[in-house]
């Protein structure tokens, strides 16, 4: 069941989605008409997202650029990156600020995330760092390949 | 029976030399389409492994087909035919537009792949195509769901995706398999049931309502892991696969490079199918027209997401009219 919260910071109604979205979700109704000219939506804890649920996304969200809201996605989990490398019309226009990067540890096989802002990515050309596991020490290498997971970017 | 392979790859023969071997058919090399014909002829139930990585050489090879054998002839079976290339299945578009497409082989096999070529090989020799747990080794576990109601898929797949997870699968994979079995269970409990004129019955109905699944409408779901490969197949008793469809809207069909059009006429997305076999590693699709259709997919265990997307790639489809 996919959780809502918002809040009202200012001009911006920032919306924390948690929760798989699926056929199951009512955008209409969990959030509503937008009551802002500004939305930023922190994605972090979106594991997955199945065919229907990108379907209602990208009808409720069309629905709210066309209505002049600015759209910013932050925080996106791997699996909404999944889902904006292979649908182009999948931010509906809005701008994607920050996305999860996944890592995986060479020693132990622990999988890491880190967070990066997608300008700071195109700074570094994609190159990324290596990360020390949390874990044991070890070295946690970026876990994708680099022009998938970061397509959506190279075409804007 | 005997294997036919056009391709001058040199790795080609190796590997597909090594699967025939192992499913005990023998394999022929040929230097052109005319020769693979000529062999065909003789033999109709030849199976046929073409290199279709260049548009122009498939193209004038279908033409030879053509004009040699009749692309809907009875002697064509394309359940016996595998185009082998080196690109991914959406990026050789005019291989989804082939009318006698039969299977996809992407050139990232390995040695680690020859049991599951040959079992493929066999599936096309045999008259039905080989069960899941065929394609994993003798030590396989499997578990057979029978779904009843449509609300029981979400718990479902929660439970498989934990399961994935204490087997061992990184919990990025953990989340592909559980997306792609959430999207097979949909496809056959809404998409599958079609009415005696063939119109699909639940093509306007919200994908969230709860349908009660009875006789004809049970929907099969049978998980099978080998310490190596995890398998997932789901089948529906109504068989009404339509092939054409199935390659040209959904498995050959990308929005990277172009918007997604919503069709609000019905419930469905329509990107269910392409999504899971982006994710998987192999998937066969059986389908005995009004009958049953099943789908297998093949997730190989691996260390790293980056070592899972780099694992062997085929689309097998397999189609019987009675």
């Amino acid at each position: 069941m996919l959780h809502v919260v918002k809040e009202q910071r200012g001009d911006i109604l920032l919306v924390k989605l948690t929760g798989s979205i699926d056929e199951n979700i009512d955008f209409g109704t969990v959030l509503g008409p937008p009551s802002s000219t500004k939305m930023d939506l922190l994605l972090k804890e979106v594991p997955r997202i199945n065919s229907v649920g990108v379907k209602a996304w990208i009808k409720y969200f069309q629905g709210v650029v066309a209505k002049g809201v600015q759209l910013r996605f932050m925080e996106c989990s791997t699996a909404l990156v999944e889902q904006i490398n292979l649908i182009s019309n999948f931010t509906c226009g809005g701008t994607v600020e920050s996305i999860y990067v996944p890592f995986c540890c060479a020693s132990c096989g622990t999988e890491l995330l880190g967070l990066f802002r997608c300008v700071d990515l195109k700074k570094i050309k994609f190159q990324i760092p290596d990360l020390k596991c949390a874990k044991c020490g070890g070295i946690a290498s970026f876990d994708d390949i680099p022009e998938e997971y970061f397509a959506f970017l190279q075409r804007e | 029976m005997q294997i036919v392979l056009l391709s001058a790859v040199p790795e080609d023969k190796v590997f597909f030399e090594a699967a025939a071997k192992m499913a005990n058919v023998a394999c022929v090399q040929v230097a052109n389409a005319e020769q693979a014909v000529a062999v065909l002829l003789k033999d109709p139930a030849t199976i046929m492994i073409i290199e279709s990585s260049q548009m122009d050489a498939f193209k004038a090879f279908e033409k030879v087909m053509s004009e040699k054998v009749g692309l809907f002839s009875a002697l064509l079976n394309p359940n016996n035919l595998f185009y082998v290339a080196s690109q991914s299945f959406h990026d050789a578009p005019y291989l989804a537009q082939s009318e006698i497409f039969g299977h996809f082989i992407h050139r990232s096999y390995t040695q680690d792949n020859i049991y599951v070529m040959a079992r493929l090989l066999e599936s096309s020799g045999a008259e039905r195509a080989l069960p899941l747990e065929k394609f994993l080794s003798k030590e396989v576990k499997t578990q057979t769901i029978k779904i009843t109601k449509s609300v029981q898929k979400r718990p479902i797949v929660e439970s498989l995706k934990n399961y994935v997870l204490k087997i061992g699968f990184k919990s990025r994979v953990a989340a592909v398999i559980a997306t792609a079995t959430d999207e097979l269970i949909m496809n056959a409990v809404f998409d599958a049931p079609m009415d005696e004129l063939g119109k699909h019955v639940h093509a306007q109905t919200p994908r969230s309502t709860a349908l009660e699944l009875d006789e004809k409408n049970v929907v099969e779901l049978k998980i099978a892991f080998d310490m190596k490969t995890l398998g997932i197949s789901v089948t529906d008793l109504h068989g009404s696969v339509d092939k054409k469809k199935l390659l040209s809207q959904h498995l050959g069909r990308s929005y990277e490079n172009k918007e997604y059009e919503m069709k609000t006429v019905v419930a469905g997305a329509g990107l269910g199918l392409a999504h899971v076999y982006r994710n998987c590693g192999g998937m066969i699709i059986s389908c005995e027209q009004g009958v049953r259709t099943e789908v297998n997919l093949l997730f190989k265990k691996t260390d790293s997401f980056r070592d899972f997307k780099d694992q062997f790639r085929f689309l097998s489809t397999f189609m019987y009219f009675t």
